[in-house]
């Protein structure tokens, strides 16, 4: 149960810490008050979707919950490939993207969190489960933000290339939903590569949370997932050089 | 990089956190999976001692239970390793010996005088509470090293802007003076760093004024030196018209007097403009044996004059990377001073050669040489071998060889003294990296 | 152009999704899965009603079906599922993975067929 309650918050958690130490590395100013406003943002809307969570989960079918998120998914990709061909880290897509974020991973503690408290026998081990949770958490957001600290000094050009992994990362996401869902046909899988990393391990988790790793992807996730990357490449790449010729 | 302790501890913390948090999630799984393993042995321990009881021909578990079963003080069953007589130990938990083991004994008492006891032997439940403890700790030693690897690291990064600091400082000569720039200044080492450069600006103007002082100083007495010359001139010139005559030889001290001067006044310069903090050096391949022959050209007047004999001797030619202005200046200067110290008819003679990597030119004269105690002194400035008292009474400032040596230190080169190959007389060897 | 390729792809699935499915169910009481082994024909498209009957919520999680689907408590969701190579696919409720354990067993269709007709 512990184990399983580590790993249950971390993978909530970890892909909204390493999205959110990217966009404070983004921004040239206003840190303090862009991480403010975001946990604010998230906190407010999580809080204003709770009490409607059971209606929400019963619409379309019963898949509006996973239709929520693929929107959050969508949305986030949208504001990373603005922030991706913009000229400076703006403030109003980065919020957009912590906000989605937060939204998902929110919500998906808010009901896991329905199991923990009030429950004496799984008391303890969630409590400590979250606290480990969260130290691992937080850790990797401290370790991620001084390794781009490092990246933006060497070159700063780096920092944008870390916003592909993250947009491939929203793309495969949506795609699985949706093919949970039965809007997208499901497939068989491609591999199993869950012998060498373990979607149920640390650096699986770790993985996934920074690329969308998937141990048995499909071909649909993963054509989703390169297309994403290769697409996006380019775009990144041409907005870069342009920029560096107008710079010049 | 804001503060170095700021960054040490955020990140020191992070790893303490992240290494020992992963070790203990390992901890808790390697524990789990040797629990697991402990409680399925009791399984198997179990289903054992059942079937001892009603299977006598059934293979034994190598690790066996002992069951004993009484009623009234009468052996009614007993495993293998049971005991034959019927126990009489207390209730629950004890530790007794039996059948050469020391068992873990637990007996249990029932209504109609019956009586149970089991046993499992000592050593084997120590050895699965010893593997279970083992599983756990293991993981949390194992993250020590990684710990203090990580935290090595992390130091190291946190203080390298004070390391560069330090070598910056330490690479530097003496005479640099230009501020220290870092690649990234943390606030500890901002109000250091400042402090430092403003001490260097200051420091860098004061040697600047100090240097330019004594050329400045010769640069402004070029003027009034070359009035009183015209002056002496035009008055030596009316002393003649006049027919006066210079019995005491005051005017030839006077016009020496101010020839000295001017000498002295040109050196004072050419030292300053030879000076390793001032010369802009250009350094090119040149052939010093040709350029020896062309300064020997230049001299030719007072070789003659003195009735010199001068050779040149060595290879025919013999390249170096020198500059020009201050190699010409440098054999000059060593030549003037053969010339001026040897006695009319005396020997100079000029070698040069290569020895391994090294451009060698000595200066050989017959003149009276050097006593070898006064080598070290006589490249300091002003010095003047034998005090004022010059034997010779030939005039010179003293400055010659400051500015042959500073000129041999600017290539990188060396000089040494040591007594002529003639009679007498001294021999300067410099040396210059080919 | 994308959009438009994505919202063809959109079209295109929506008939998919609603053509018929075979239905299976798996109830949940007691933080235990009923059947705890599901037998499923392989090649086929199948939707799971999942039936939650006690009041705590759970998470259907499986890592080799990739799926992970949230049911309230007393309530029912529906996974779509398919089309499945043959092989067992463990699942779990991830609230409760200790007692909330399963194996979806997927059947190659010609021994489905001998299946269905024994029973």
């Amino acid at each position: 149960m512990l184990i399983n309650t580590v790993l249950l918050v971390t993978r909530e958690l970890l892909p909204l810490l390493l999205l959110l130490v990217l966009m404070l590395q983004l921004q040239s100013a206003q840190k303090s008050r862009f991480l403010l406003l975001s946990v604010l943002l998230s906190t407010a809307l999580v809080l204003l979707l709770a009490p409607w969570l059971a209606l929400l989960t019963q619409l379309a079918e019963g898949n509006g919950l996973e239709l929520l998120f693929v929107a959050c998914y969508g949305v986030s990709l949208l504001a990373l490939i603005i922030l991706l061909t913009a000229k400076a880290g703006p403030f109003s897509p980065a919020l957009v993207v912590i906000t989605a974020q937060g939204l998902i991973c929110g919500i998906n503690l808010l009901l896991y969190s329905f199991t923990g408290i009030g429950n004496v026998d799984k008391g303890d081990s969630y409590w400590l489960g979250t606290l480990l949770a969260l130290g691992i958490g937080l850790s990797i957001a401290v370790l991620w933000f001084h390794l781009l600290d490092e990246l933006k000094r060497r070159t700063p050009a780096l920092l944008l290339l870390m916003l592909l992994p993250a947009c491939a990362r929203q793309t495969i996401e949506a795609l699985a939903l949706l093919q949970q869902t039965g809007w997208l046909p499901g497939g068989q899988a491609l591999w199993d590569s869950g012998v060498v990393v373990s979607e149920q391990s640390e650096a699986g988790v770790f993985l996934q949370a920074w690329f969308g790793y998937e141990a048995t992807p499909d071909l649909i996730q993963l054509t989703g997932w390169l297309l994403t990357l290769i697409l996006l490449s380019a775009l990144g790449y041409r907005c870069y050089i342009r920029r560096v010729k107008n710079g010049l | 990089m804001t503060s170095v302790r700021r960054y040490l501890i955020s990140v020191l913390i992070a790893v303490l956190v992240l290494t020992s948090f992963l070790a203990a999630l390992q901890s808790y799984r390697l524990s789990a999976e040797r629990a697991r393993e402990l409680f399925d042995q009791d399984l198997q321990l179990i289903a054992g001692a059942i079937w001892q009881q009603y299977d006598v021909n059934m293979p034994q578990p190598a690790q066996g239970l002992a069951v004993q079963l009484s009623r009234h003080g009468e052996l009614k069953y007993r495993s293998e390793l049971a005991p034959q007589a019927v126990n009489s130990w207390a209730q629950g938990y004890s530790e007794q010996n039996f059948a050469g083991k020391r068992w873990r004994v637990f007996v249990q008492s029932g209504n109609n005088g019956w009586q149970i006891m089991v046993a499992q032997p000592l050593q084997q439940r120590l050895q699965l509470a010893d593997e279970l403890i083992t599983a756990s700790i293991y993981p949390v030693v194992l993250s020590l090293p990684v710990q203090a690897l990580l935290i090595w690291l992390i130091v190291s990064r946190a203080l390298s802007p004070l390391r560069s600091l330090s070598a910056q400082l330490a690479s530097r000569k003496a005479n640099e003076l230009s501020p220290v720039t870092l690649e990234q200044v943390p606030e500890e080492l901002k109000q250091v760093l400042q402090s430092t450069n403003q001490l260097f600006e200051r420091l860098s103007a004061t040697f600047a004024r100090e240097k330019r002082f004594a050329s400045d100083v010769a640069h402004e007495l070029r003027t009034p030196l070359s009035v009183l010359e015209i002056n002496l001139h035009n008055a030596l010139t009316r002393w003649q018209q006049q027919g006066l005559s210079d019995h005491d030889e005051t005017m030839l001290a006077l016009q020496q007097g101010v020839e000295r001067m001017r000498q002295l006044i040109e050196q004072i310069m050419l030292l300053n403009r030879t000076h390793p903090d001032n010369f802009q050096a250009k350094t090119r391949l040149l052939d010093w044996v040709a350029l020896c022959r062309q300064v020997v050209s230049e001299w030719f007047s007072q070789l003659e004059q003195k009735q010199h004999s001068i050779s040149i001797e060595g290879d025919e030619h013999l390249m170096v990377k020198a500059d020009d202005f201050a190699l010409r200046l440098l054999v000059s200067n060593l030549l003037g001073n053969a010339i001026k110290y040897t006695p009319a008819g005396g020997q100079i003679r000029l070698t040069l050669h290569t020895s391994r990597d090294k451009a060698v030119l000595a200066i050989e004269d017959s003149g009276p040489g050097i006593p070898p105690q006064e080598y070290p002194q006589v490249f300091n400035r002003f010095y003047r071998v034998g005090g004022d008292r010059h034997q010779f009474a030939v005039p010179g400032a003293g400055l010659g060889l400051a500015i042959v040596k500073d000129i041999v230190s600017l290539h990188n080169g060396s000089i040494y003294l040591a007594p002529a190959g003639f009679a007498s007389g001294l021999k300067v060897t410099v040396e210059l990296p080919l | 152009m994308t959009l438009q390729q994505a919202l063809a792809a959109l079209a295109l699935c929506i008939p998919l999704a609603v053509e018929a499915r075979q239905e299976f169910v798996l109830t949940l009481k007691d933080h235990l899965f009923n059947p705890a082994q599901l037998a499923v024909p392989a090649g086929q498209k199948i939707k799971i009603r999942l039936i939650n009957l006690d009041a705590a919520p759970e998470e259907f999680e499986s890592f080799p079906l990739n799926r992970e689907k949230v049911v309230l408590g007393n309530s029912e969701a529906i996974l779509y599922l398919g089309p499945l190579a043959a092989g067992e696919y463990p699942f779990f409720g991830d609230y409760h993975p200790d007692s909330a354990k399963g194996v979806l067993i997927v059947i190659p269709e010609a021994q489905w067929q001998q299946v269905q007709h024994v029973n």
